[in-house]
């Protein structure tokens, strides 16, 4: 059983592989779990509940996405603040030119969570959050929740982990997106702490494969599509 | 503070008249505009015109600069020069702050010293810190309607006595008479932004406003009318020789009394405007009347909604 919402981007979106240095930009072509659970989280402060209690089955959600139809992945260079090499002398941030990947979207995104074993106070409280959140990612990439249902079964059109059993699509790329590892602690997920997030055992990349196969691509950009909703 | 909203969007139209807001980088004498690819109503990939969301917040930003010098809020030696290191370039006053790892203090101490780092977010990174502050407002990309927008190149020559008034010439040539192309885009580009009102003022590591009612209500006031005067009067690049004009601005306003955001749809659906009011019906079903939308067909109606939400902030 899983609680899918449906979501639209109403602007470009951008996730920075977490595996990219400042100076490459690559983004995701999906939200990564991990990024799911940090807008949970971040909603879950803003309804005013207590996250330090409510962190542990956050952290423990099992997420898919169905992305959107078409996606396309424009190469941009945008003026960045970034820290200069010598931080100690000068000013704090210098005005540099960096590369960054925007996408667009064309359909809806899905957004699964396994509920099987959530408590009923727990999917009450999940389905509120998810309606909370409005980017997931850099921020300005803005999406809106648009409905909300509880599936049996999740279709071929969703992604799907490296080493699963099953009836996934074969038309596929596989993205390294991180999610949190099942001992993460609060303190180290919570950016207005000084714990610092350990990758490994706070944040785990998993090989996630996305039922897109590559249409077109050029210099600029580069064109995706999956097959449609209901074929499998 | 009697102020029920809580966030406000806004998705809409903007036609704007040649303007050379999004300039990507010179390849010899000419610039190059920028270009986003996108697939259109019809699912047919399409090339597009695109202005980057932060230029948008960098002319927000510009025009929030001005109203707070106007109204005497609080702002750091940075954002007095309108400097972008903000709050890092107040040497004095990373002296008064304590103990680096107080996060808590030191956000608390940035959201009362300036109202600038407080409503435009900054990274505080000087004394080893790396504290976060989320900024209030967010812009989205503008990108162009296909079919309604267009890109030209126009061919200008500059003379010695232009010397330094940021032609964009970047071959390194500034002396004499220098000849140069500066492409000029106009119409209709699809806008959407948000913000968070409910987060001026406010701690996010404590969970409290660290300023009076008195003046979170002048903040929130001031952001609001730098929202305002964004797509009224805009500022950026180039400003001085190819001033950029808005013809029309159309959309939908969305305001949020709950948690919820304000709601948005991209203008790029041609029935955007039903969609958000389909999105509000669905939202007041599960969170009791927190929305409220107001449509507008020009900048004046832009402004009278505008200009009646910022009466409201008592
Ligand atoms: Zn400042």
């Amino acid at each position: 059983m899983w609680l899918v919402t449906t979501y639209q981007h109403t602007s470009l979106f951008s996730l920075r592989n977490s595996s990219a240095t400042s100076s490459g930009g690559k983004t995701n072509l999906i939200p990564t779990m991990y990024s799911v659970k940090m807008a949970l989280l971040d909603a879950a402060f803003r309804m005013g509940l207590d996250v330090s209690l409510e962190f542990p089955w956050i952290r423990d959600l099992e997420i898919r996405f169905e992305p959107p139809e078409q996606a396309v992945v424009n190469n941009s260079f945008i003026k960045i603040l970034t820290e200069p090499k010598d931080k100690k002398a000068g000013p704090a941030f210098i005005t540099s030119v960096g590369f960054r990947e925007f996408v667009f979207y064309d359909g809806t995104l899905k957004i699964a969570v396994k509920i099987e074993n959530l408590t009923q106070n727990h999917i009450d409280k999940l389905k509120l959050l998810f309606f909370h959140v409005n980017y997931f990612g850099k921020r300005g990439g803005f999406l809106q929740p648009i409905c909300q249902g509880i599936q049996e079964y999740l279709g071929s059109t969703f992604s799907y982990f490296l080493g699963e059993n099953g009836k996934f699509s074969s038309d596929v790329i596989m993205q390294y997106l991180d999610d949190m590892g099942p001992k993460a602690t609060f303190p180290s997920i919570n950016t207005f702490d000084d714990t610092a997030a350990r990758i490994g055992r706070d944040r785990i990349m998993k090989s996630v494969f996305v039922p897109y196969h590559q249409v077109a691509s050029s210099r600029g950009y580069t064109w995706f599509k999956r097959e449609s909703s209901g074929s499998s | 503070m009697t102020m029920l909203m809580q966030s406000l969007s806004i998705s809409g139209i903007l036609t704007i008249d040649m303007h050379s807001l999004n300039n990507e980088g010179a390849e010899g004498n000419q610039l190059q505009t920028r270009m986003v690819h996108i697939v259109d109503e019809n699912g047919e990939p399409t090339v597009v015109n695109a202005i980057s969301g932060d230029m948008l917040k960098h002319i927000q930003a510009e025009h929030l600069h001005g109203l707070a010098l106007e109204k005497e809020l609080p702002l750091c030696a940075g954002c007095t020069k309108f400097n972008s290191n903000r709050i890092n370039a107040d040497a004095e006053f990373f002296k008064s702050l304590g103990d680096k790892n107080a996060i808590g203090d030191t956000l608390k101490k940035v959201l009362q010293h300036c109202a600038v780092d407080d409503l435009e977010g900054v990274l505080i990174t000087q004394g080893g810190r790396s504290t976060p502050r989320k900024s209030t407002v967010e812009f989205g990309w503008l990108v162009g309607v296909p079919e309604k927008t267009r890109t030209e190149s126009y061919f200008h020559v500059k003379f010695d006595n232009n010397r330094g008034q940021g032609s964009g010439d970047e071959s390194g040539a500034n002396l004499g008479q220098n000849i140069f192309y500066r492409p000029a885009s106009s119409g209709e580009y699809a806008l959407v932004m948000n913000a968070e009102l409910s987060r001026v003022g406010f701690n996010d590591v404590e969970r409290e406003y660290q300023i009076t009612d008195e003046d979170r209500k002048k903040r929130t006031r001031a952001l609001l009318e730098s929202i305002l005067l964004t797509f009224i009067r805009p500022l950026g690049a180039h400003r001085n020789t190819q001033f950029p004009h808005i013809v029309n601005f159309q959309g939908i306003v969305t305001t949020s009394t709950a948690a919820i955001p304000a709601p948005t749809v991209s203008p790029l659906n041609g029935s955007y405007l039903d969609e958000v009011q389909k999105i509000q019906e669905n939202l007041n079903r599960l969170f009791s009347d927190a929305i409220t939308t107001y449509k507008f067909e020009s900048q004046s109606e832009f402004t009278k909604i505008m200009a009646d939400l910022i009466e409201q902030v008592r």
